[in-house]
């Protein structure tokens, strides 16, 4: 049933293109005649980076810089600043390179408790843990300095429930990930994906500052359905 | 240079006046004018309201009076886009008058665009001492691609002061037949248009298209008359600015 | 909600709205945020009409490709693990949806933002079969509070409650106790929402862009409301009208530099998510199933034809935001989910000239919107191809008025009939004029009667310009 009304679905289509079958080959779409590869093509890697941080300044969005060594220490001044409270972060690479739960473990601070995202407890254990924290930590893969977004992927070790559910979202970025535009992300995940179509991503958001809305009488508001708060730690 | 003069069938009825500004600055330009007597409407407000089997005696006939003519100057800028840019599609099943609407359709030219662009001339030495707003037309600004040539004009007249206005090209509401079949909706459009010519602070305002400015006028003389507004507007088509001395 | 939710003639929606001195400020208060706002963004893209071009380039692409994009589509996102259906009307993808409403036993879903639900009345296809609805949307959750109130914007279309009425609601249908603060009110609607997300069986999102190459859906929001659809649930329904897809990534890099600049004014929205495929296997949270519903409702028809450049259409709402007409009759005159130029020229298609032939009319054909629009629609041209058809094709206007534009035409076809005609009509203007003012019965004239109720009337001269002209020239040769 479903591939007749599929079938005559596609004929519909064909039939007002003015043929009878699906072509089997379409040119591809000519990009390289706009405009967009030569966008900031003569900035260096730090006017880049300082454009990500120029955007932040312009539409509100909390970052603070960093470097390798000082990663943790970061965080965790952060997570004060931030009020403390419930934290939860992912058992991903970068969790296990920064050695989060051993540094999360050391801390002995009234009101604050760490929760690492841990897939083989089950949908809802996790989500019942995601869902009263305060602050979500995440590890975006790319920046996007023109708009000052960070591109998160999903996948076992960093459930989207992390930088979605809590109050507040710290997301921790090497300024190396930054490119100038959308240009330059989308052509890296286009790599991913070429590379391992079976392994792409299932879900990866693009974040640009804590959620809002101006939807009653034009007043923006801060804070609806995802996080009210967003820190972007940039590490050099 | 020979040049075959458009007037407008509503400059025609109801604002000689204005033809013969138009009329006198392309003379003192070095302009030999013809303004041919058969000539009578463009047809676009049938062709506006979508009805273009109507439109065609209209058309055909401008065709017939200006398709001999070597430069055809337009006194408004809707008639103008109308006849450069709709009348092939209307004849596009009638391939003589097509060939025939192809001639007039190259000869167009928007009066400010005609001086500006063709004559090469940016200060025709008019005089007007006053506060002067102007009203980009829609179909002029938008539809035409024609922004500089008014500006450029206006900039060269000695004593006019130009005061610039609010959403100068937003449209004023007239939109043809739009102004009678949706009144209600076209008396609010225009209002705000009169009121941001108000709130510029001229005593003038002026454009170049008759079309609008009648509409503009209409609403501004109802809005002093009823006490709305306390200074009259005076409203000018550019033609009669070019033409003070 | 049908395409058409309001069948009453046009005129009466448009008086209702006049009335509404609220509704139309707020209307006009967001255009000229907006205005302001995309205007000091696009100034600062140099590049801004070469992207246009391209984005109008990309859409024709795709759509005289189309039958491969979503061939490609379809293969890549099934590879990825979605069950990918096709509804060629509104009853077919209302019966996929409760096939797996059915199939999940579901009883409560929520939905993020989708203009092509509401296209489908979708919310009344789940209630009738007994599932609770929670739009979560905030603009969409105020309308569904108001008991399912039209939209009156395509973007922000809760625009026409004040904060206060707003406040009214939420106290006596859901208990709301705060001030009419919009913070506080967002912050009650946030706690509530929250809990049926993390409870629903389903969730609901539409589709900005689907990539053929890859089999990804992509859904924007600045709220959350379409991420929090699509990874709380274990079951996600994306509804995507089958026209929107682009190639590749690389074509959302050029959509998404023109749909937020064009919708908001802002350069990016908060969130714009990318879904390939449900969760995968290890994935403790994410949809388990991904369906994708693909929908054409019309569509077809459109494609190819006269009307084919309307469905590059990215439902942006730049034409709504700048558009000098809807700009004073607000969404709710045009009587149909989708208002404004882009409305006036989709709603017919959609629906009919017979239901929806006065909306082509509700335009000056001044082109704002297509100078303002991201993939270079000439709305204006659309709307008057609308008109041919309507009237000299279909002969669906009023028989006068007809009859009226015919007489005319043969009069200002002929300098003859026209300059005794004017003459006669100068004569008459005289007769109906008191010290140069027309007499007040004219008012109730019809033609002319609705402009002298609001403008002054210009004098038709006894001595036309071309007489005036023709003695100048006389005088001249003397």
């Amino acid at each position: 049933m479903d591939d007749v009304k599929r079938k005559a679905f596609f004929s519909r289509i064909s039939h007002a293109l003015g043929r009878k079958e699906i072509p089997t080959f379409v040119a591809p779409y000519p990009y390289e005649k706009g405009p967009q590869e030569a966008m900031y093509s003569d900035l260096s890697h730090e006017q880049v980076v300082d454009m990500f941080k120029v955007e932040c300044e312009k539409v509100g969005t909390k970052f603070v810089t960093t470097d390798e060594a000082h990663v943790v220490e970061t965080i965790l001044k952060e997570i004060e600043e931030r009020g403390g409270g419930k934290v939860i972060y992912p058992c991903c690479e970068e969790a296990e390179k920064f050695q989060l739960k051993e540094n999360f473990d050391k801390v002995d601070k009234e009101g604050t408790t760490f929760y690492q995202w841990n897939p083989s407890a089950g949908r809802q254990a996790n989500i019942d843990e995601a869902k009263v924290a305060e602050i979500g930590i995440t590890f975006p893969i790319l920046g996007i300095a023109e708009t000052a977004t960070v591109i998160q992927p999903s996948f076992e070790a960093s459930g989207r429930s992390i930088g979605l559910l809590p109050l507040c979202h710290i997301a921790v970025i090497r300024t190396s990930d930054i490119v100038p535009r959308m240009t330059q992300s989308m052509r890296a995940l286009t790599k991913v994906y070429k590379e391992n179509p079976e392994g792409f991503p299932s879900n990866v958001v693009h974040i640009s500052g804590p959620s809002n809305t101006a939807d009653i009488e034009l007043v923006r508001v801060v804070g609806v359905h995802g996080p009210i708060n967003v820190t972007f730690i940039l590490v050099d | 240079m020979k040049i075959h003069l458009f007037s407008q069938c509503l400059i025609d009825m109801f604002y000689p006046h204005v033809g013969m500004a138009g009329v006198q600055v392309l003379e003192r330009l070095g302009c030999d004018i013809t303004v041919p007597k058969k000539q009578v409407c463009c047809g676009q407000m049938f062709v506006n309201s979508g009805y273009n089997d109507a439109a065609k005696g209209a058309i055909k006939n401008t065709i017939e009076v200006f398709e001999n003519a070597e430069y055809i100057v337009s006194m408004s800028g809707s008639c103008a886009f109308a006849i450069r840019d709709e009348y092939r599609h209307i004849l596009a099943d009638e391939p003589e008058w097509m060939a025939r609407a192809a001639k007039v359709s190259e000869r167009i030219y928007e009066f400010t665009e005609f001086i500006v662009n063709v004559l090469g001339v940016t200060d025709v030495g008019a005089t007007f001492n006053d506060k002067v707003t102007y009203h980009k037309s829609c179909h002029v600004t938008r539809l035409m691609g024609i922004k500089e040539p008014p500006m450029k004009l206006l900039e060269n007249i000695k004593g006019l002061e130009y005061l610039p206005m609010n959403r100068a090209e937003g449209c004023c509401g007239f939109g043809g037949t739009f102004t009678v079949k949706q009144p209600e909706i076209s008396a609010v459009m225009t209002r705000e248009k009169a009121m941001n010519i108000y709130n510029s602070g001229a005593n003038v305002v002026a454009g170049g298209d008759q079309a609008c400015l009648m509409n503009i006028e209409g609403m501004l003389d109802r809005l002093y008359k009823d006490g709305e507004i306390d200074r009259r507007i005076k409203v000018m088509h550019i033609a009669e600015l070019l033409n003070s001395r | 909600m049908a395409i058409l939710y309001d069948e009453r003639p046009f005129k009466k929606r448009v008086e209702d709205v006049l009335a509404n001195d609220f509704k139309v400020k707020a209307i006009q208060k967001a255009q000229d945020v907006f205005y302001a706002k995309r205007k000091a963004l696009v100034d600062q893209v140099p590049e801004w009409e070469d992207f246009r071009e391209e984005a109008a380039e990309l859409r024709d692409h795709v759509l005289s490709n189309l039958d491969y994009y979503l061939n490609q589509f379809a293969e890549n996102a099934t590879k990825a693990g979605a069950k990918v259906h096709f509804a060629h009307t509104a009853e077919e993808a209302n019966e996929y949806v409760m096939e797996v409403v059915r199939a999940k036993n579901a009883k409560m879903v929520v939905k993020g933002k989708t203009m092509v639900s509401e296209e489908i009345s979708l919310n009344e296809a789940l209630m009738k079969e007994g599932v609770e609805v929670n739009e979560t949307d905030l603009a969409e959750f105020i309308l569904q509070t108001a008991d399912w109130n039209p939209p009156s914007h395509i973007v922000v279309p809760a625009l026409h409650f004040a904060r206060g009425r707003i406040r009214e609601m939420f106290h006596d249908k859901l208990g709301y106790e705060g001030t009419e603060d919009p913070e506080e009110m967002t912050r009650f609607v946030r706690k509530r929402i929250r809990d049926r997300f993390l409870r629903a069986d389903i969730g609901f999102t539409g589709c900005n862009f689907a990539v053929a190459e890859t089999g990804t859906i992509t859904i924007v929001s600045n709220e959350g409301n379409g991420r929090m659809s699509s990874s709380m649930p274990k079951t996600m329904i994306c509804l995507m009208g089958m026209e929107r897809l682009v190639p590749d990534f690389a074509g959302l890099d050029i959509m998404m530099e023109l749909l937020i600049r064009s919708s908001v004014g802002a350069k990016i929205s908060n969130y714009f998510s990318m879904i390939t495929g449900p969760a995968k296997p290890g994935e403790a949270d994410g949809p388990e199933e991904l369906h994708i519903i693909i929908i054409d409702n019309g569509r077809s028809n459109i494609l190819g034809g006269e009307f084919n450049s309307m469905l590059r259409c990215i439902r942006c709402g730049a034409c709504m935001n700048i558009c000098p007409v809807y700009r004073h009759i607000t969404g709710h005159a045009y009587g149909s989910i989708y208002p404004g130029p882009m409305g006036a020229v989709l709603t017919p298609l959609l629906v009919g000239y017979e239901k929806a032939g006065d909306l082509p009319y509700a335009s000056t054909l001044c082109g704002e919107c297509w100078e303002h629009c991201p993939v270079k629609i000439p709305l204006h041209e659309l709307l008057l191809k609308h008109r041919v058809n309507i009237a000299d094709k279909a002969h669906l206007r009023p028989a006068a008025e007809e009859a009226i534009f015919k007489t005319v035409a043969t009069v200002f076809s002929n300098s003859f009939l026209f300059d005794y005609g004017t003459k006669l009509g100068a004569i008459g203007m005289k007769l109906m004029s008191k010290n140069g003012n027309m007499a007040d019965w004219t008012k109730l004239l019809p033609v002319v009667g609705g402009w002298m109720k609001a403008k002054e009337m210009g004098t038709l001269k006894l001595k036309k310009f071309r007489d005036v002209y023709a003695e100048y020239e006389a005088s001249k040769r003397k």
